[in-house]
């Protein structure tokens, strides 16, 4: 060693080889000395849609034509939800692209293999939750400036455990094959009942405020759910404190009881309507005071 | 030279119509290519209508012919598991961009049209400019060796098209167009004062705008 | 942690404050005097010849971490055109500090061996070169010392601007020194460490390993160290506090290093023996008037690993600013 030393320019080596020894071991040693450590757990996140649009093309050439689908179903089959129209393609939904919903394989016009994998219908219970429900994270249970109660609560629930539920279609219909997405208050109320009475279900169901919220505020006529408004003025008097008799009976129900709560008069008092208390158009003061108390 | 006060004044008042007139007569001329007005491109993002369902991170990625798993989109989960929300992060096209500054063979420019590029050809894979954007929005494509990221889809959109995240949304939450022209939809979105930048103390000053953005 | 920076730039950081601060040291024993106190001095000699190869090594590596700049090198030229890029200074510096540091190099090996020089001196395929053999040496010598002074403070310095020039994207690189003043602090820290190494190499370890025992030394280089490892401390300890009390994403990297995933390279590697171990070993030195080999060889050592080590934990911690 002491030879070593005697010759100085050994400095300039052994300075170089210092530094890269301690490079090489610092390479090494890190990454041990991090894993020693505890690693943070990579936080969940959302998955994201499986768009798959521009991979949809080719479906399009067998279930836009007519003809090429009676060929291939005969010409007695239904072809209602088969045949897209082609404005549908570029709706909000069949923007999405078929294979995006319905999986397949968009690549090819070999109907075997366009068909491998496919989902007839997406939105079926137990797709619905991978396909309609991704992005509508947000399903309304009620919709209060309509009074009304959706069925949605009860439906994710049976989504979520297992039951067998309806598929969002049979409600909203085929959204991404031209129909529109909610539809009306007969046909949705019509369905419901069917459904409900042919798979026996407790009635009360079946009853206005099984979706409505409160049956006197929404925004019907009175004839939509009552038989007629003439007979309130035999309305007992248990019920209505006041009998409709003579003018009272002539007039309007809404000139007394504002919506949405009918059981009170909301501020009314007799003499809201009658200016002078005592100016009744007869003299028979029995009617309101009795010998008893005329303060009542 | 003696001239006499009538000529003069003759001469001044034809001197005021032509001044007066030269507005009008410029109107007239066929407009020069520096005073056609100047494209100005924004993108506007609606927050309240965004599902996060990730649309236009694949049609990014399929357009852009990206390895899978890779986009100029990113989406970051806001609120709270309950409630949540959603912003998806591209290139802000910024009008200070600091991509551009950090830049050392000045691979990144920013067109007058608000489109921030990359010339790939002088990109030498520093990866400066992606530690610099305060966004994240750039990519480090391994198989050519240079950074990469949203160009707005620059050739679709001049050919009257529309960049593949617009086209792709589902809910309509993204609106593109001209914030140079008063009556495009972008430029009411912006005119109504709800359209903000995202983090605008970071002093870039994007072009994509969040409508709506709820402050933290 | 940040990832898109790892290893490679870690050591090329390393390598480039290592060479800077060596040149440092040999360049102010050169002006200082210390370096004639015998016609021997290690220390400028590994100061002078040493960062010429290791900030070529460094460049190579920088040149590797290129993506289409290591298949097409010739984009690298377009490097230094862009001015408002700190890398574009870089290189330039760069550029002078080679050639500067190679030729400062070579005057301190033909002063310390002047065997060598008269050998050189001989060689006829050398006689086109005769006017540079009447300069005079040491005044050549102590040109290249002020002009490698200058540019060893620039490559130091400049790794720190570049981080902190990110600005708002990455709230821990851009810290500033003092609460409210726009000054970043990262400048400081990076010439404070590339001073400690490149002394830790030049005197820590070569001077104790073979400067004889007899030759009086002072302690006022040991001092210089002192104040050097003080900075130091000081500087990483305002860093972190200060990125903590920022909160967000630098607060999460100052948690992450003190607190995280690697605290303890952190502790043990940067703290225990870039700080607290030198400081004593220093401190004994300075009274001393010179290293015991333990001390000096293992504060050395520690030193060195230690700078390598920090510039690595700052790339790991430039995490990006929540959105």
């Amino acid at each position: 060693m002491s030879r070593f030393r005697k010759s100085r320019w050994v400095v300039i080596p052994v300075a170089l080889i210092l530094v890269l020894g301690v490079i090489s071991v610092g390479l090494l040693l890190e990454p041990a000395l991090q894993a020693l450590m505890a690693q943070p757990a990579p936080t969940p996140t959302p998955e994201l849609l499986n768009y798959r649009a521009p991979q949809s093309v080719e479906c399009i050439y067998c279930h836009v034509s007519e003809a090429d689908l009676r060929v291939a179903l005969g010409p007695d089959a239904d072809i209602s939800r088969l045949l897209i129209l082609p404005d549908e393609v570029y709706s909000l939904h069949g923007r999405l692209g078929c294979v995006t919903c319905h999986g397949g394989n968009g690549y090819t016009r070999d109907v075997s293999v366009a068909h491998q994998g496919l989902v007839p219908n997406p939105s079926d219970y137990r797709e619905a939750a991978r396909v309609c429900l991704h992005c509508h994270t947000d399903l309304r249970t009620d919709i209060p400036e309509k009074y009304l109660h959706t069925p949605h609560e009860r439906i994710l629930r049976g989504i979520r455990e297992g039951w067998e539920v309806c598929a969002c279609s049979n409600c909203h219909g085929p959204v991404a094959h031209g129909v529109e997405p909610i539809g009306s208050h007969e046909g949705l109320a019509a369905y419901c009942i069917d459904c409900h009475t042919a798979r026996n279900v407790p009635p009360e169901r079946l009853k206005c405020y099984g979706c409505h919220i409160s049956p006197h505020d929404i925004e019907l006529d009175c004839e939509t759910c009552h038989r007629s408004v003439s007979t309130w003025a035999q309305v007992r008097l248990a019920v209505h404190p006041m009998e409709l008799t003579g003018g009272h009976a002539g007039i309007s129900c809404f000139v007394c009881h504002e919506k949405p709560a009918f059981r009170t008069i909301s501020g009314y008092t007799c003499k809201d309507c009658h200016q002078r208390p005592h100016d009744f158009g007869d003299d028979n003061c029995e009617r309101c005071h009795t010998p008893e108390g005329w303060s009542q | 030279m003696e001239i006499s006060r009538r000529r003069f004044l003759g001469l001044v008042a034809a001197g005021a119509a032509v001044a007066a007139s030269a507005p009008l007569l410029k109107g007239t001329l066929p407009a020069t290519a520096s005073e056609r007005p100047k494209a100005r491109y924004a993108l506007v993002i609606d927050t309240t209508k965004c599902t996060g369902c990730g649309a236009c991170i694949e049609a990014c990625r399929l357009r852009n012919h990206l390895p899978e798993g890779i986009s100029y989109i990113y989406r970051i989960v806001k609120g709270n598991n309950r409630e949540p929300w959603f912003l998806m992060i591209q290139c802000q096209h910024c009008a200070n961009p600091p991509c551009a500054t950090v830049c050392p063979t000045n691979a990144t420019y920013r067109r007058e049209d608000g489109v921030v590029l990359i010339d790939e050809r002088l990109c030498v894979g520093c990866k400066y400019c992606m530690q610099a954007c305060p966004y994240q929005a750039r990519v480090y494509d391994e198989e050519r060796g240079v950074a990469d990221k949203c160009w707005l889809c620059l050739p679709w959109v001049l050919g009257g098209g529309l960049p593949a995240c617009v086209e792709a949304c589902i809910p309509g939450a993204r609106f593109f167009g001209r914030a140079d022209d008063p009556n495009s939809e972008v430029s009411q979105l912006i005119a109504s004062g709800r359209a903000q930048p995202l983090h605008p103390e970071f002093g870039t000053d994007p072009s994509i705008l969040f409508y709506v953005i709820e402050a933290e | 942690m940040q990832t898109t920076w790892g290893w490679l730039p870690a050591i090329y950081l390393f390598l480039g404050g290592l060479g800077a601060g060596a040149l440092m040291v040999a360049a102010i024993f050169e002006f200082f005097g210390e370096r004639y106190q015998s016609d021997f001095c290690p220390t400028a000699l590994v100061g002078a010849t040493v960062p010429g190869p290791l900030v070529i090594l460094g460049t190579i590596l920088l040149i590797f971490d290129l993506g289409a700049g290591l298949r097409e090198p010739w984009r690298i030229f377009y490097m230094f055109t862009h001015f408002s890029s700190v890398m574009t200074w870089g290189v330039w510096l760069l550029t002078f500090f080679i050639p500067v540091s190679l030729v400062y190099g070579f005057l301190e090996v033909l002063d310390t061996f002047p065997a060598a020089r008269d050998w050189l001196r001989g060689r006829r395929w050398l006689h086109w070169t005769k006017f540079l053999w009447n300069l005079p040496l040491r005044r050549t010598k102590r040109v290249f010392a002020g002009i490698g002074l200058g540019l060893a403070i620039g490559v130091a310095i400049y790794t720190g601007i570049l981080l902190s020039a990110v600005g708002p994207a990455i709230p821990f690189w851009s810290t500033p020194a003092f609460p409210g003043l726009h000054i970043p602090l990262m400048p400081f820290l990076f010439l404070a460490s590339a001073f400690s190494t490149g002394e830790s190499l030049t005197v820590d370890l070569m001077a104790t390993l073979f400067v004889d025992g007899r030759i009086p030394r002072g302690r006022r280089v040991h001092l210089i160290h002192l104040a050097v490892i003080t900075a130091e401390a000081l500087l990483i300890s305002h860093l972190l506090i200060h990125a903590f009390g920022e909160g967000g994403a630098a607060a999460e990297a100052a948690r992450q290093i003190a607190l995280g995933q690697h605290s303890l390279v952190f502790w043990v590697f940067v703290i225990l023996l870039a700080i607290i171990f030198p400081f004593v070993g220093h401190l004994y030195a300075a009274g001393l008037g010179r290293h015991l080999k333990p001390s000096g060889i293992s504060s050395g050592i520690s030193i060195l690993f230690s700078g390598l080590f920090l510039r690595y934990l700052i790339l790991v911690g430039g995490i990006h600013a929540f959105l």
